[in-house]
């Protein structure tokens, strides 16, 4: 894993500190400034929600633990694993993951981070990984709503977030009006 | 605080000059690159209250107005002499008890409850030198068709003109500058202020 997150480290304390960032990278720097970022951001003992529909939960928590990342104070929403079609009794919610049904149903994935967000007490923040994933499945409108309706509540909270998304991985608009309701963007 | 830059703008003091030159009773569009939206539009409020002693409504769409009063203590902007339509707030749920300076719109944004909410609050603008911000009309856009939203556009430009405000401003991102929406409302104002 290389040190992507030493460059953002000024963007990650800002993050834990209440602010909303959106992060592009390159295609093929995603992984290692993923696992970095997290890296980073879980070092303190700040609460994590994960919001994954890169990649479902058993492999991102089998490379967190890998590559040396505290999880204790993560947990995750997976939109991947049913959506693909794996029996749900292998998707069962734990205290640690809830599954929704697809990447598509952003009305889940909000009730979801309701539901992770009111167990999180003071502070914490949510990692969206990716932005771009998420508009392979949805519209733009759909998602720009979904991340309006999700950083005001945020806001609300206190809470801090990280989007990522992949360098011309959404169009131009959609990222215009993402990029304004983001405090900060930063492009790797 | 040091002025703002974007770019070799020196941000701050264009401000001053544009927003200082005209007044009274202007509409005008704010283009802004939208990685610097955000300080932008903070630097607008600063140089309306603090540098010419103005008094305001924003119609916050794009974050909740309890985010924004944080944000203007940081920037060194008396909160108090700005008020709140807090349509963010009421699109996500998150609505508080209503308070003098801060009001709520039903979740749906409709242009009729956005158009009374506004008439409600204006007269709680205290002071002579008073303005309406607008941020952001294409965030209202993910919430009403555009026929709706160019309608409440040009309540802005058009109906509210006529009352004592000196100034309306809304801000657009600059991807948007070129859309034929944007053009119709910038042809109803009396300037363009570019950031670029």
């Amino acid at each position: 894993m290389r040190d992507t997150a030493g460059k953002l480290e000024d963007e990650l304390t800002d993050v834990l500190a209440g602010e909303i960032i959106l992060l592009e990278t390159k295609p093929e720097e995603t992984l290692d400034t993923t696992l970095s970022s997290l890296k980073t951001l879980t070092s303190g003992e700040s609460p994590g929600i994960i919001l994954t529909s890169t990649r479902p939960y058993s492999k991102l928590i089998k490379l967190c633990r890998e590559n040396n990342i505290n999880t204790e104070h993560l947990s995750f929403i997976d939109t991947i694993m049913m959506s693909v079609g794996v029996p749900e009794k292998n998707a069962e919610e734990t205290t640690a993951v809830i599954y929704v049904s697809s990447t598509s149903a952003l009305t889940e994935i909000s009730l979801a981070l309701d539901k992770k967000c009111s167990n999180l007490g003071e502070g914490g923040f949510l990692f969206i990984d990716s932005l771009t994933t998420l508009l392979i499945h949805n519209s733009p409108v759909a998602l720009t709503r979904f991340i309006h309706y999700t950083l005001t509540r945020l806001r609300v909270r206190d809470m801090g977030a990280l989007l990522t998304t992949m360098e011309e991985g959404i169009d131009s608009k959609t990222r215009a009006e993402i990029v304004t309701l983001c405090d900060k963007t930063v492009i790797l | 605080m040091s002025d703002l830059h974007v770019g070799e703008t020196n941000v701050t003091e264009l401000l001053k000059e544009e927003l200082g030159r005209r007044e009274e009773n202007y509409v005008a569009i704010l283009q802004v690159p939208e990685e610097k939206y955000l300080q932008v539009n903070l630097e607008t409020i600063k140089t309306l209250v603090e540098e010419f002693g103005y008094s305001g409504l924003y119609i916050t769409i794009q974050r909740p107005h309890t985010n924004l009063m944080k944000l203007f203590r940081k920037q060194g902007i008396n909160a108090d002499k700005v008020c709140f339509i807090d349509a963010a707030s009421s699109a996500a749920e998150e609505t508080g008890e209503e308070t003098e300076n801060c009001t709520y719109v039903p979740k749906e944004l409709n242009i009729n409850d956005l158009t009374r909410a506004t008439y409600r609050m204006l007269p709680d603008i205290k002071g002579e030198k008073k303005f309406l911000f607008l941020d952001s009309i294409t965030t209202l856009m993910l919430y009403q068709p555009l026929s709706e939203t160019l309608r409440f556009a040009e309540f802005l430009t058009r109906t509210l003109r006529k009352t004592d405000l000196s100034a309306i401003i809304m801000n657009v991102g600059s991807e948007f500058s070129k859309e034929n929406f944007i053009k119709d409302i910038v042809f109803q104002c009396d300037e363009i202020i570019e950031i670029r």
